[in-house]
């Protein structure tokens, strides 16, 4: 489960946040109220954060018997678990990437 | 052999004749003989083979590329001088939607599956690709479609509004005629066959890897495969629903992009492009394999970073989902929104860097074998990087804004997908054609096809950056000679009939190498992964003993044992299923044989398809003779039935584990069960894949309607919120049918026939009741489908639950009437238990759809 949170759920979030956010903007124009995008932005990002956490604790826990990048059977869970990491780091990235512009750009323009 | 022939006569020869390390003459014949298409003319049509399949598949979508190149040197040359007067204007505008529909839905995308389909069992050591029949189904649908829409064309009707087909433009009021419903009708066609495709190679590769092909040994283009397959699964069903949507506005009068109704064009736009975005990425992922297997083999050493290749994959996948809107920078959206959509589009660089990386760092330390399919390889890096790069400009909104619509774009795409995807692909036809055809393709021809093809390229589309960058539209039929853009499009037009020439040495080498090619062995180039380890071509079975995979470049590797897979049935359809992560022995299911009904099914699709561009009843008369015809395939035939009841071994019961035994040793699998329940059948796999397309068809669905409810502000557009007694008493007899189901599905689980029966016929009763509630629910609806949009999504989402539970009852009626009539052993309980699983589905997809309908209007969010 922590390979596949990090692998799968991770960057399924972070598309959603990207999609809540793009239809929350016409709210928050009619509200001037910002808070709800950020709020969706703060918690792709938290999660795909402490769901790289999990995954790579789970490498670092099954890596020991065969690395990550060995090609034997043994080393499919490290293989999955350091994707997993990756992976979600990355979508971390992309999520603050696109934080960004919110603390900026207005939702009305 | 003679007593083969007849199973009737001797099912035991044809059951106790096992595989195994060194076959005789006898079980090679015997294999042969099974997995052989039928001949004759019946024969070739109930071929079910997935080599023939795909060959067929391959040629069929190279045949739309060749018309559709004709239509684009067509346009060429109208474009060649000012002034130019060789086409008018309405054919221009054909040729441009043909030519972009063509190439994308029935050559790009499909081309890609369809050499996944041919490679894919060979490269993971199957026999075969999961369920055959849907298989061959799925190309008779795919080769209708497409002959429909060039039909069309050819007889003055073919669509005129893009391959995007926007609305207004492809709407009621702007395009008469029939084109835009033939245009809508033939995406439903080709994305029906690109979906079973997709579920077919993903349970191949999940389901039916070579024992020991854990997921990190599987080859890369297997994985480039899977991730895109997963891609189709949630990327079409946008495109099927924008299409739908569309054909209804246009043939009964739903308002769904109709703004004076409430509708909106940007709907479209945003459906199309949720498809559309990632329809680039189905085409360049699966190339992104082809790359990877042509420079692992002529760079002589593994390809560098493999954990880093497979997570790119999959990073690349899931973010192809989150770009959509920069397709839509010129529209009224938001400037934060695109924000969102430009920082993607930038970030996705990072994935596709790491990859081009990796090969670079693999071509740098690898031995180079200069060969035809490494050429198109190389090109691959300088042509997709400039495509890139400007990929990278255009995701920039100021820029994009600039050159929106013109010539910049086409240059663009085009370097993009021609170098992404067709160099690659010309590259795999080389590097694969030894293995398919038994012949090497001319080395001199290739040179020569691949320099005419690289210089015509950038001879056509690098100067279309210039005339973008001059301010060229897109998509005009003709300029004037003072805009002074006469040189560099004669320059282009040049340069596409250079590639029409390479096409064309392309194709003579083909014709001729296939005749007076020199013999290929079974291992021409040196390639480290299975296909390379069975004869050139292969024979109908593809391996005489499966082989078992102890690295990841098994032919890079010095053999180990268990040498391979011994005790499958030579002369049934009997194949291996393994564990989905670490391809464990599972099952040893039995094949359908080859059958004409996919043929007459996708006879009876087909009619029902274009009946329903002419007329809405088609829905009903159409549908009846495809319901029958799909009865009359899935019906077990006692023939087949008694040699599935001699090699039956029940789970848990009778059947044991595989074992390895022998000298040499092999993995001895007769005692495997010859089913599983559950995850453990390739049917679940099936079921979970239809499960997510439809849970994606729902999810958009419900999506249009919070986005119509969003863009207007007297939602539901002045009609009164529905009555709630129908609907929620519909709901209240579907969770009751749970309660039979869960019994009808647990008592096939133990084997219990009758209990199956008896409490399937309940759920079926349960269904009925619920159907004709269904009628009364839609009979008192607050508003009609053509009144408005709200009426038009209402109607939408009750028709699609409807249609899906039509199809769930019918489903359990046949499932009913064998249980209590037909051959039925046990195996076939199994479709039992995976039919009450999509019970589940149909029931719990009703819940969000009955609070979208009937307690969102209450909110007053």
């Amino acid at each position: 489960m922590r390979t596949w949170l990090g692998l799968l759920a991770a960057p399924v979030l972070v598309l959603g946040a990207q999609s809540t956010d793009y239809a929350l903007i016409q709210r928050s124009c009619a509200t001037g109220n910002d808070l709800p995008l950020h709020l969706v932005s703060a918690g792709a990002l938290l999660f795909s954060l402490a769901v790289a956490w999990l995954a790579w604790r789970r490498w670092r826990a099954v890596a020991h018997a065969h690395d990550a990048s060995y090609a034997c059977g043994d080393a499919r869970p490290a293989f999955f678990a350091s994707m997993a990491a990756i992976v979600a780091v990355f979508c971390a990235l992309v999520q603050l990437m696109m934080w960004f512009p919110q603390w900026w750009l207005p939702a009305c323009r | 052999m003679s007593t083969l022939r007849d199973p009737l006569l001797d099912v035991s020869a044809r059951t106790s004749l096992k595989d195994g390390a060194e076959p005789g003459e006898d079980v090679r014949a015997a294999l042969s003989e099974t997995w052989s298409d039928p001949p004759g003319i019946v024969g070739r049509l109930s071929a079910v083979n997935h080599k023939t399949i795909a060959t067929r598949f391959i040629a069929t979508t190279f045949f739309f590329f060749l018309l559709a190149g004709v239509f684009a040197l067509m346009m060429r040359t109208q474009l060649a001088r000012p002034d130019g007067r060789l086409i008018g204007p309405e054919l221009y505008d054909q040729l441009f939607t043909m030519h972009g529909t063509a190439m994308m839905f029935l050559f790009a995308v499909p081309v890609m599956q369809a050499v996944a389909g041919w490679t894919i069992p060979l490269m993971i050591g199957a026999r075969s690709v999961a369920f055959p029949r849907m298989n061959a189904y799925a190309y008779w649908v795919f080769l209708f479609g497409g002959l429909t829409l060039f039909t069309a064309f050819a007889l003055g009707s073919g669509p005129r509004s893009g391959w995007f087909s926007y609305v207004p433009l492809s709407g009621p009021n702007y395009a008469p005629g029939k084109g835009s419903d033939i245009w809508a009708q033939m995406i439903t066609f080709t994305e029906l066959s690109a979906l079973l495709e997709a579920i077919i190679l993903i349970t191949t590769i999940l389901k039916m890897r070579a024992p020991g092909m854990s997921l990190n040994r599987l080859p890369l283009f297997a994985w480039a495969t899977l991730v895109t397959q997963f891609m189709v699964i949630f990327a079409m069903p946008a495109i099927m629903l924008a299409s739908t949507a569309l054909i209804l506005d246009r043939e009964v009068g739903t308002q769904f992009y109709n703004p004076a109704q409430g509708g909106d064009v940007l709907l479209w736009q945003h459906l199309f492009w949720f498809f559309g975005h990632p329809e680039v990425y189905l085409i360049f992922i699966p190339a992104l394999g082809f790359m990877s297997s042509i420079i692992e083999t002529f760079s002589r050493r593994p390809v560098f970073g493999y954990t880093a290749m497979v997570l790119s994959l999959i990073s690349t996948a899931f973010l192809a989902f989150g770009l959509w809107v920069h397709h839509m920078f010129a529209t009224t959206v938001p400037e934060l929104g695109k924000s969102f959509f430009t920082t993607a589009s930038v970030l996705i660089a990072v994935p596709s860097g790491v990859q081009i990386y990796c090969w670079l760092a693999t071509l740098l330390t690898g031995r180079l074998h200069l060969r035809v399919p490494l050429y198109f390889v190389l090109a691959f890096f300088f042509v997709l990087v400039l495509g890139g790069m400007t990929g990278i400009m255009l995701g920039s909104v100021p820029l994009d804004l600039q050159v929106h619509d013109t010539y910049f774009v086409v240059a663009h795409l085009h370097y993009v997908l021609i170098g992404g995807a067709v160099f690659p692909l010309f590259g795999v036809f080389y590097y694969w054609f030894p293995k398919v055809t038994g012949r090497m393709l001319d080395e001199r021809l290739g040179l020569w096809h691949f320099w005419l093809f690289f210089v015509g390229f950038n001879l056509t589309f690098f100067p279309m950056h210039l005339l973008g960058l001059h301010g060229m539209p897109r998509r005009v039929w003709t300029y004037p000679q003072a805009m002074g853009w006469g040189p560099m499009n004669f320059c282009a037009t040049v340069g596409a009939y250079v590639l029409a020439a390479s096409v064309l040495a392309f194709l003579f080498n083909v014709w001729r190498s296939r005749r007076h090619g020199s013999v290929a062995p079974s291992d021409p180039w040196g390639g480290a992964t299975l296909e390379w380890r069975t004869a050139s071509p292969p024979p109908p079975h593809n391996f005489d003993a499966l082989p078992i995979v102890h690295g990841r470049t098994p032919g890079w590797e010095l053999p180990q044992e268990p040498v391979c897979v011994a005790g499958l049935a030579a002369g049934a359809r009997e194949v291996l299923t393994t564990s989905a992560l670490d391809a464990l022995p599972e099952t040893r299911p039995l094949f359908p044989q080859p059958s004409i009904w996919p043929f007459i099914s996708a006879i009876a699709t087909t009619v029902f398809f274009i009946g329903s561009i002419y007329t809405p009843t088609a829905v009903w008369w159409g549908t009846v003779p495809v319901a029958v015809v799909m009865i009359a395939w899935f019906w077990p035939t006692r023939r087949e039935n008694r040699i599935a009841t001699a090699l039956e071994r029940w789970p848990g019961r009778d059947a044991g584990d595989a074992r390895v035994a022998g000298k040499p040793a092999v993995l001895d699998v007769r005692n495997l069960p010859s089913f599983g329940f559950g995850h453990h059948s390739l049917m679940w796999w099936a079921t979970a894949g239809l499960m997510l397309i439809e849970g994606t068809v729902f999810a958009i669905a419900i999506g249009m309607y919070f986005y119509l409810r969003n863009v207007n502000a007297a939602w539901p557009l002045n009609a009164p919120p529905p009555g709630l007694l129908w609907g929620s008493l519909n709901t209240v007899v579907l969770i009751a049918s749970l309660v039979p189901n869960e019994i009808a599905r647990r008592a096939a689980q133990r084997g219990e026939r009758e209990g199956a029966r008896l409490w399937l016929a309940v759920c079926l009763v349960f269904g009925l009741a619920f159907l004709v509630l269904r009628g009364f629910e839609f009979t008192t609806l607050n508003v009609m489908w053509y009144a408005n949009a709200y009426g038009s999504i209402v109607w939408l989402l009750l028709g699609l639950h409807t249609t899906h539970l039509i199809t769930d009852a019918v489903d359990t009626a046949v499932l009913v009437v064998l249980l209590f009539t037909g051959p039925f052993e046990g195996k076939r309980l199994v479709d039992t238990s995976e039919n009450a699983i999509y019970w589940y589905f149909v029931v719990l997809s009703w819940l969000p759809i009955y609070a979208v309908i009937y307690l969102v209007p209450r909110l007053r969010l």
